[in-house]
């Protein structure tokens, strides 16, 4: 048996792909190689700068544009480059902290979008969402989190702030 | 040549027939035409030609002076060549249930200027029911009317209509009276109700009197609605249609076909069914069914096949042309070569218990007949063996990359095709997760309004517990069109 890294599944050996969540389970030989370099990289960072700075220290380059926000219903996507801690949000008038990611421009106020909604972190190579204690609350995959509780994210799960529907896209490159 | 005679069509037989092969299909012919059982008219004609073909061909040294007539001389090369592309090279040695996949590629050997035109026998079938009324009725008509005009004088067409009961509008016969036929046709009103089955019979019946290997042997069915208890009976007819070699394709236009029966009908004769949502993309899906009908290279294509009781076939699937599921059952219908497309099928077998090393697994073996009917002798046949060795500890061995990128959009159909079954069953959940699993692929490969169409989908499905009247078929078909390998043109959408 193999079980599938993205959802757990039991899939036969030989599988391709995991007939669960469509998740690729085998790889050609180039892939594999590039994502045997990915993984060096990120063990490597943590070694230089010293731990402790999470929030200011920033992510080495060929990291920083592995995470990005697909906004389902306008079809745009937001890379989020040079930070390991983003928030989401709109910004208003007169507001006194600010998110980092504005929302605004994709109808964040009439989806139900918070001033700051949650928060995205990279927490030991895992990404996680926390709610911030928004108004209309956070869902990943049709659940709703616990505010202020940190919540994995993998490739592809799909977030709704509100209403507005966001897709994760980590680590993928077509 | 001073006869046009060609032993080999009458007999059915390829042109390296073994002796016992020739005994077997005289006496299949023999029985079928014997004057003593086939009243007809002719059958005594065609039982002496039979008569003369096994007498020539059963004889090494007849047969060998009639091959040389016939300019058959030593080994040809084969019209098709056959590619099997294996998952991987070696099954590795498990004592557990394994998944292996196979891709079949057959491609005409001949540049494509070689390849003359073969001659269409070909039945137009449409639904006159009442809920054809409107666009749809007048639509079908200019296309069945100009689909007359395009016939060539070596094709037979015929035209009926059905709603319950069926009616031979244009009778197929060579080169018709094209003014009274079109006109027949325009005075068509719709009425009644759909009953696929007589319409089905008798435009079967007309492709029959034309039948023959050296021709497109051809059945398009229109409809747009559901065929209610007679079911059964059009699987039957469509069985013995294929074993006769006639194709049979459907098109659904509108939202309330039954697609299921659709597919199963055509897919039993290696046919395909396509969806038309609207009733101005006719004419776009009748010409590219037209100019795919006019470019078959080899048709009815038949693997018979048998495995290990360690092996089976889990799935089967038709890439191109016009992609489809195949049913697992031996004889498989695989469909037609086109000229200027290979035809390409995947297979996912499962391996339950791989024995000791250095040993071969057989995992299908059989043959694969078809007809190529611009070949002098049409029946070609292949022998077909997929065997893999098994090989050392399951190592990591990169699975192939062609059948890797079939694969990676065949999952999404297949995952399409869970959640169908899972809204039948009530699983509202798992539907919904997996159709939201879908979407996201399909995001990430690009297919953004294909995605958006599902992600819509999975919200109706949550608040109504059921799939839209074309939710369900839009999800499917706009898959499948995606499967086609790339490189070639996007037909099915």
């Amino acid at each position: 048996m193999i079980i599938c890294p993205n959802c757990q599944y039991q899939e036969l050996p030989g599988a391709l792909f995991c007939s669960e969540c469509g998740a690729q389970l085998a790889f050609t030989e180039k892939l594999s190689t590039q994502s045997i370099r990915r993984v060096e990289e990120e063990t490597s960072k943590p070694a230089e700068p010293p731990a402790g700075e999470h929030t200011t220290s920033t992510l080495k380059p060929g990291v920083e544009s592995q995470i990005s926000l697909h906004l389902v219903d306008t079809g745009k996507t937001l890379p989020l480059i040079g930070r390991t801690e983003f928030t989401l949000g709109r910004v208003t008038e007169g507001q006194p902290i600010l998110p980092d990611v504005d929302l605004t421009p994709y109808e964040a106020y009439s989806q139900g979008v918070s001033r700051l909604h949650a928060a995205l972190k990279v927490v030991n190579q895992r990404i996680v969402i926390m709610d911030l204690g928004s108004s209309n609350g956070t869902r990943v995959n049709g659940q709703k989190v616990v505010p202020n509780v940190d919540y994995p994210v993998n490739n592809g799960d799909m977030l709704a702030l509100g209403r507005l529907r966001i897709q994760m896209l980590i680590n993928v490159k077509r | 040549m001073e006869r046009t005679r060609n032993y080999y069509v009458d007999l059915r037989l390829p042109r390296d027939a073994t002796p016992e092969e020739i005994r077997h299909a005289y006496k299949e012919a023999a029985r079928r035409f014997h004057p003593d059982v086939n009243p007809q008219p002719g059958s005594s004609d065609l039982f002496i030609d039979i008569q003369e073909a096994y007498e020539t061909l059963s004889n090494p040294q007849r047969r060998a002076g009639y091959d040389a007539v016939l300019g058959l001389d030593g080994k040809a090369e084969p019209a098709i060549s056959l590619n099997t592309v294996y998952s991987r090279s070696k099954i590795p040695y498990l004592e557990d249930s394994q998944l292996f996949y196979i891709l079949l590629e057959l491609t005409p050997t001949q540049a494509p200027e070689q390849r003359n035109n073969t001659p269409l026998n070909l039945a137009f079938v449409l639904d006159r029911s009442t809920s054809m009324q409107g666009a749809k009725m007048d639509m079908v008509k200019a296309n069945a009317i100009r689909m007359l005009r395009q016939m060539k004088p070596d094709d037979t067409i015929s035209v009926v209509a059905f709603s319950d009961q069926a009616e031979v509008l244009v009778s197929a016969v060579h080169s018709p009276d094209l003014s009274r036929t079109e006109a027949r046709i325009s005075l068509l009103q719709p009425r009644g109700s759909t009953e696929l089955l007589h319409g089905l019979e008798c435009g079967l019946n007309e492709v029959r009197r034309h039948l023959n290997p050296k021709n497109i042997n051809h059945l398009i069915l229109l409809t747009d609605g559901h065929t209610y208890g007679d079911e059964e009976a059009c699987y039957q007819l469509a069985r013995e249609a294929a074993d006769q070699g006639i194709g049979i394709s459907g098109l659904g236009l509108g939202d309330k076909w039954n697609d299921e029966f659709l597919d199963k009908l055509a897919s039993i004769s290696g046919g395909s069914s396509m969806y038309i949502s609207a009733p101005k993309d006719l004419h776009r899906y009748m010409e590219e069914k037209f100019s795919n009908l006019v470019k078959i290279f080899a048709e009815n294509l038949t693997l018979e096949f048998e495995y290990d009781e360690n092996v089976e076939l889990r799935y089967a699937f038709r890439l191109a042309p016009e992609a489809g599921p195949l049913p697992i059952e031996s004889p498989m219908r695989m469909g037609r070569v086109l000229s200027t497309k290979a035809l390409n099928i995947i297979f996912e077998f499962l391996i339950k218990y791989a024995p000791g090393q250095g040993k071969e697994v057989s995992l299908a073996k059989g043959r694969l007949t078809m007809e190529i009917p611009s070949q002098l002798v049409p029946i070609e046949r292949f022998n077909i063996n997929f065997s893999r060795p098994i090989g050392g500890n399951p190592s990591y061995e990169p699975p192939n990359p062609a059948i890797l990128q079939a694969m990676s959009w065949l999952s999404l159909y297949r995952m399409q095709e869970k959640a169908r079954q899972e809204v039948i069953d009530g699983d509202i959940t798992k539907a919904t997760r997996h159709l939201q699993y879908m979407a996201t692929h399909l995001l990430s490969k690009g297919e953004k309004e294909l995605a958006h169409t599902v992600l819509v989908e999975a919200e109706h499905i949550q608040k109504s517990k059921q799939y839209s009247n074309e939710g369900d078929k839009r999800i499917k078909y706009g898959t499948r069109g995606l499967l086609l390998p790339p490189g070639m043109e996007n037909e099915n959408l």
